[in-house]
């Protein structure tokens, strides 16, 4: 099976671009003219990525209210159109198009006081929705600097694609494959600075080496890397969740408390890091049943688990 | 002893106390860490979780940043020994 990583990249960037320059020359209804076909040929080809939705969508069914979701073809169709539209959102936001009045937020104000006091905050994100949308995070406050951690290749040219529609500088891409004592010193230094540094916590890294945990989610084994719960321990900071949902139609950006400082004893670490796991893989699975379509790992996320 | 070797020693036992602090190993003094044994695996045990925890603190207290570009990181943090030198080649 390929790994996510491969999957995603092709072309992406020249994509993005294109349909960027779609979004900004004429709007949210052409753009879906041009996606929706594309997305549907997708679907159709990539059989890989269908059956992983239907099973998702299995999966979650089981813990929603009947008729929540469709859980056959025509529900899969409608996962991956519902991921057309998350691009769109993306490129809104990347334009700048996304203000703040289009965003609806809770508990912000946990993180604000942090970034008043000049205390940097670890945030711990997902492929759930859109974290795109938290380039927003920068009107949290004056001048608070977000330093977004991804695993692509690409980072440095989506920085350019980023800093090139939207003017200010405060939003950061870092491309980490994986976290050694440079990283984790670099990391250390912008927490020290009171920034936010946001992880994705629930793939694995493309090196393929990195510790993982296999926590239940949707009541199966799926393995959740380690990585950002170590660093987490690592810079002994504050540590957030973030899901940005859409919701009714509006943006949705959920900060919660999950840890004043993550500690991993050397006696029982394991045992330790693995509750930990389980608790994010838990929040995880409670925001994800909040919006089961905007589950966007098209692979099979509990492939690991089945080891 | 000179007293180039004296500094020498006394920075790897200032580092030998800053391992079992930073890295909670409670039960361990000074006097049971060979500078010359190897920290990770078969030596001291030391896993990649403390790797990471000691590059910080070192960070910390010596003001000296390990660069994995261009540092070779396994052979920094082979022993006291090979730390305290490495620490020493940067401080000046």
């Amino acid at each position: 099976m390929k790994h996510w990583a491969q999957i995603e990249e092709r072309g992406i960037i020249w994509g993005m671009q294109a349909l960027l320059k779609v979004y900004l020359l004429f709007g949210r209804k052409v753009l879906q003219l041009f996606l929706y076909p594309v997305v549907s040929y997708y679907w159709l080809i990539n059989r890989k990525g269908r059956q992983a939705s239907l099973q998702y969508l299995q999966r979650a069914s089981a813990y929603l209210p009947d008729n929540r979701i469709q859980t056959g073809l025509y529900g899969s169709y409608q996962h991956f159109i519902c991921f057309a539209n998350a691009i769109i959102d993306k490129l809104a936001a990347w334009s700048g198009a996304l203000s703040l009045q289009d965003v609806e937020f809770h508990g912000r104000g946990a993180i604000r006081q942090h970034i008043e006091k000049g205390q940097g905050v670890l945030i711990l994100g997902s492929h759930l929705g859109n974290l795109e949308i938290s380039r927003v995070m920068a009107y949290l406050g004056k001048k608070v600097t977000v330093n977004v951690l991804v695993h692509t290749k690409n980072a440095e040219k989506f920085n350019t694609l980023l800093n090139r529609y939207a003017g200010s500088g405060t939003m950061n891409l870092i491309q980490i494959s994986e976290i050694n004592a440079a990283t984790a010193m670099m990391l250390m230094d912008k927490i020290e600075a009171g920034e936010l540094v946001v992880i994705t916590a629930d793939r694995l890294p493309a090196s393929g080496q990195s510790r993982v945990a296999r926590v239940d989610f949707l009541g199966k084994a799926a393995a959740f890397p380690q990585g950002p719960f170590i660093l987490a321990s690592l810079l002994k900071c504050p540590v957030y969740t973030l899901f940005c949902l859409k919701q009714h139609g509006k943006q949705t950006i959920y900060f919660e408390h999950f840890s004043d400082g993550l500690w991993f004893p050397r006696k029982g670490r394991d045992a330790v890091i693995q509750a930990c796991v389980q608790n994010f893989a838990n929040r995880l699975q409670q925001y994800c049943l909040q919006e089961p379509l905007q589950w966007f790992n098209f692979y099979d996320f509990w492939q690991v688990g089945d080891e | 002893m000179d007293s180039k070797e004296n500094s020498m020693s006394s920075l790897e036992n200032e580092l030998k106390q800053l391992i079992i602090d930073s890295l909670d190993l409670e039960d361990m003094s000074i006097d049971d860490i060979d500078s010359h044994e190897p920290l990770f695996n078969e030596g001291l045990g030391l896993d990649s979780i403390d790797a990471l925890e000691l590059g910080l603190a070192i960070r910390k207290k010596y003001n000296v940043r390990i660069d994995a570009e261009k540092d070779d990181v396994e052979k920094i943090f082979a022993s006291v020994a090979a730390l305290a030198e490495f620490i020493k080649s940067e401080r000046h």
